[in-house]
């Protein structure tokens, strides 16, 4: 059994859960045992073949760099983050400071 | 090679024969002779020299293009526009450190309908001189119709502020979108406990709001790109870039071709930190190359890298922050507004998730938006996000600390976050040296010290980075005297042929002299990711270190051939001694590793090693820094006057490297802190696009900043490697701020804290 934990941004797709729990021996397996019961979430996680675009899926604290087939442990926790991009006046301050 | 160990090796790596030690890199003399090439040193026969015609304007649509004038200038050999790309697909390709739209990539390159910064690109010329292209482009004739520009994150986020795509709708996590198009592209929260409980906890609760500039990664090698589209279909390029293969996949698609039709050279790099991973020249050399049919080369001037390059974000934020009077953190709500630039995809995700993340706090509430404004695209810049946004966070955590009246360490050393924590992405921390940098700060001879005098002051903060992992390829040939040439795709920015060549040779048992790392183009070695996230010392590392492994099987393997033997029988030792089973006569077989490698070529063939490794477990950095600083009250001007840098890097493979990275990141950060940023006039022309104007700080500016490597090993490398190279950036604004507030009793809210920002906020608190 492992473990999902669902960012606030994400909990209007599972009724609000933050926490779920799925089994799948990897990420894709994890989604489809999700999809039944979170058909929504299970429809942003995945892109065709890939994650869902935005977002990056952590196993243990590690961001998984080989995709939904990426093996899960047992007891595994999964997050779900947003995608790591590696980018005055109170009107604009650089107005004010290039006025003489 | 003439290997240096004037230094004797950490406690932590005595148990190695090469990591640990300061072999000098393998590249220094061709730098240092001025031998090395890089790409503006690249001439081909025929070549072509290109230049860019660039907007005048922040904010305007296209109404026409006229060519023809410059297409009959004598010499000029081709000019194109955003109109003879192919039409771009709507899709993702990977940018190195994240992904973007391939349409958004395009229009970044060359602009289309709207131009939407000063510099942005609107037609480029090739000529049979760069004089000629320089006439050529004052022959093109481009009637804009010029509307208002956005140029502050605020402003952009208001309702009924002038749209720069019609089509940007705020996107949120979920995937749901706004109903109006808007400049926020996108919105993320994250939350952990409830923030209104924790507040209601706390004793203290202080609320600061902080702006940042925009602020360039500075690095001293303006952009390049060089290409030559083969009369077989295929295209040769040659770049200034931190990842062949991004921008191998970047020109591919544009030009809509396969990637094995382009072959990408990385040249020489003179400096990166993360803004030399977008292609900007490339594609235009391509398409300019394909209709000449002759190579041709474009390179920027100092002012166009300013002005249309990446630089990071500019930020508007707000933190609100709750403690106990025993310094207990109960909460904490963080506001994040980012620019992205021109187009989306600021750093905002990772700033948020950097945020708070050094401490274990019950109650947190992240926020970031992702905003776009008319100032160049952003880039990734070491470590992207996180200096702006711990900047705001470690200031208001220090404020708390002094309300208090705790110290500063013991308070973070009291809520620091450990192995089992939880960040408020849900990302729990394996093993850490979040409490070792801190102790080790404490315990350093500079925060033991006094410091005196009138308006003076000492400030400390922390750093917190993720680092990554991801894909590198090695392979490795062994010669017949047993030394090794490796090839390597990454980028060499800050001495990884020297720290991936000690992990090869650490893990054969042979000196680092004897392997030759060469970093070579997108054909002749397999994927291997941007020179970025801090990851190439530990995941080339990594492939070294499986390389060699394989190395080390295939040599028992012809051991055992030799001595005709169960390979199974055979030991490859860490002392580079292949041993096998006693002759018919009961004599020891053994051979050293250069006797084997002398037998290769008649048993059976050379050796080589292959590893192509895609890794996850990086290891987050973490990062304590104390500055000294004093600051003049008639001027403003702050000098720093002691500066100490502590830092895990799980093991110091190359330490002077990593002494170099740390120190490197504490000078870019303390330029962050009191000097840098971009000036725009009202109609988005930035009015200091050049080095004279755009301060950054130089060696007169910085005392010698002192490294204490911390080694906390990271259980998910075989060497326990971390990355190094972007944690350093991030501790110093916040340390400098709280070293200020020390001396002058003044809080500063905003970056960089410069000797006007600092005496407008002396003059201001005297009124």
């Amino acid at each position: 059994m492992v473990t999902v934990l669902v960012p606030q941004s994400l909990r209007t797709l599972t009724d609000g859960e933050a926490v779920l729990t799925a089994e799948g021996h990897n990420l894709r397996a994890v989604i489809r045992d999700l999809a039944p019961r979170y058909p929504e979430l299970a429809e942003r996680l995945i892109n065709g073949d890939r994650i869902g675009r935005g977002l990056s899926l952590a196993i243990n604290g590690d961001v998984v760099s080989t995709g939904l087939i990426t093996k899960v442990p047992a007891d595994a926790e999964i997050s779900i983050v947003p995608q790591i991009s590696g980018g005055v006046n109170k009107q604009n301050r650089s107005h004010r400071r290039m006025k003489p | 090679m003439v290997t240096a160990q004037s230094q004797p090796q950490s406690k932590e790596t005595e148990q190695y024969n090469v990591i640990g030690t300061r072999p000098i890199r393998h590249d220094g003399v061709d730098k240092v002779t001025g031998a090395a090439q890089y790409g503006a040193d690249l001439n081909l026969p025929g070549m072509l020299a290109g230049r860019v015609l660039r907007s005048p304007h922040a904010h305007a649509r296209i109404v026409s293009i006229d060519t023809s004038k410059a297409e009959a200038l004598d010499g000029v050999k081709a000019v194109i526009t955003n109109a003879d790309f192919p039409r771009a697909a709507d899709a993702e390709i990977d940018t190195g450190e994240g992904t973007a739209n391939l349409r958004w990539v395009l229009d970044n390159v060359i602009a289309s309908d709207k131009v939407l910064y000063k510099g942005h690109a609107v037609a480029a010329v090739a000529a049979t001189d760069h004089h000629i292209a320089e006439d050529a482009l004052e022959l093109i004739q481009v009637e804009y119709e010029v509307l208002t520009p956005v140029l502050d994150v605020r402003d952009a986020m208001v309702d009924g502020s002038p749209l720069l795509h019609d089509s940007l709708h705020t996107k949120e996590l979920d995937g749901s979108s706004s109903d109006n198009a808007s400049n926020t592209a996108s919105h993320l929260q994250f939350t952990k406990g409830d923030t209104e409980e924790g507040f209601a906890e706390a004793d203290v609760v202080i609320e600061r709001e902080f702006e940042t500039s925009m602020a360039h990664q500075g690095y001293i090698e303006p952009h390049n790109g060089t290409a030559y589209w083969r009369a077989d279909g295929t295209l040769d390029v040659w770049t200034s870039t931190q990842g062949a293969f991004v921008v191998r996949d970047s020109v591919a698609p544009l030009l809509q071709l396969s990637p094995s039709q382009v072959k990408v050279t990385p040249m020489e790099i003179g400096g990166g930190f993360g803004g030399k991973i977008p292609v900007y020249l490339e594609p235009l050399a391509a398409l300019l190359s394909q209709r000449t049919g002759r190579p041709v080369k474009l390179t920027m001037n100092r002012e166009e890298v300013l002005l249309a390059t990446g630089p990071t974000s500019g930020t508007y934020m707000r933190v609100r922050m709750g403690a106990k009077s025993d310094g207990t953190i109960t909460a904490a709500d963080v506001h994040l507004a980012f620019e992205a630039g021109a187009y989306p995809g600021s750093p905002v995700g990772a700033g948020a998730m950097c945020s708070l993340a050094p401490y274990d706090i019950p109650n947190q509430k992240i926020d970031g938006y992702d905003v776009v404004v008319n100032k160049p695209k952003t880039a990734a810049y070491r470590a992207p996000g996180a200096p702006q946004a711990e900047f705001a966070t470690e200031s208001v955590l220090n404020e708390l600390a002094e309300q208090i009246g705790q110290d500063p360490l013991e308070m973070r050393l009291k809520n620091a976050s450990v192995e089992g924590n939880t960040t408020a992405a849900g990302m729990p921390f394996g093993v850490i040296g979040n409490v070792e940098c801190m102790t080790a700060a404490q315990e350093s001879p500079h925060w033991q010290s006094e410091l005196e005098g009138p308006n003076r002051g000492r400030g400390v903060a922390q750093g917190f980075w993720f680092n990554i992992g991801f894909e590198s390829s090695a392979y490795a040939q062994v010669n017949g005297d047993g030394t090794i040439p490796l090839v390597l795709g990454s980028t060499d920015i800050g001495g990884t042929r020297a720290s991936i060549a000690m992990q090869l040779a650490e893990t054969l048992g042979i000196s680092s002299d004897d392997v030759h790392p060469h970093v070579v183009d997108t054909n002749s070695v397999g994927y291997t990711q941007v020179t970025g996230g801090s990851r190439t010392t530990f995941a080339g590392g990594w492939a070294a270190y499986e390389c060699a492994m394989d190395i080390r099987k295939q040599m028992e393997q012809r051991a055992a051939q030799i001595w005709e033997c169960d390979a199974g029988d055979v030991a490859y030792g860490d002392d580079a001694i292949i041993r096998g089973p006693a002759d018919e006569d009961g004599n020891d077989r053994q051979f050293s590793f250069k006797e084997l490698a002398g037998q290769l070529a008649t048993s059976g063939g050379h050796i080589v090693g292959r590893a192509d490794v895609n890794k996850t477990s990086s290891g987050p950095a973490f990062a304590t820094h104390i500055v000294d600083v004093e600051v003049d009250p008639d001027t403003g001007k702050v000098d720093i006057l002691r500066y100490t840098a502590v830092q895990d890097a799980g093991t110091a493979i190359h330490p002077a490297y990593v002494e170099g990275q740390m120190q490197g990141g504490v000078a870019q950060g303390v330029g962050m802190a009191l000097n840098e940023e971009y000036f725009y006039d009202d109609s988005g022309d930035l009015k200091n696009a050049s080095l004279l104007d755009y301060r950054m700080p130089t060696a007169l500016d910085l005392p010698m900043i002192e490294p204490i490597i911390v080694e906390v090993p990271n259980p998910g490398h075989p060497y326990g490697v971390r990355g190094v190279g972007e944690v350093p950036i991030i501790p110093p604004a916040p340390a400098v701020r709280a070293a200020i507030a020390s001396a002058i009793g003044v809080h500063m809210t905003e970056l960089p804290m410069s000797p006007r920002a600092i005496l407008d906020a002396t003059v201001l608190d005297e009124d």
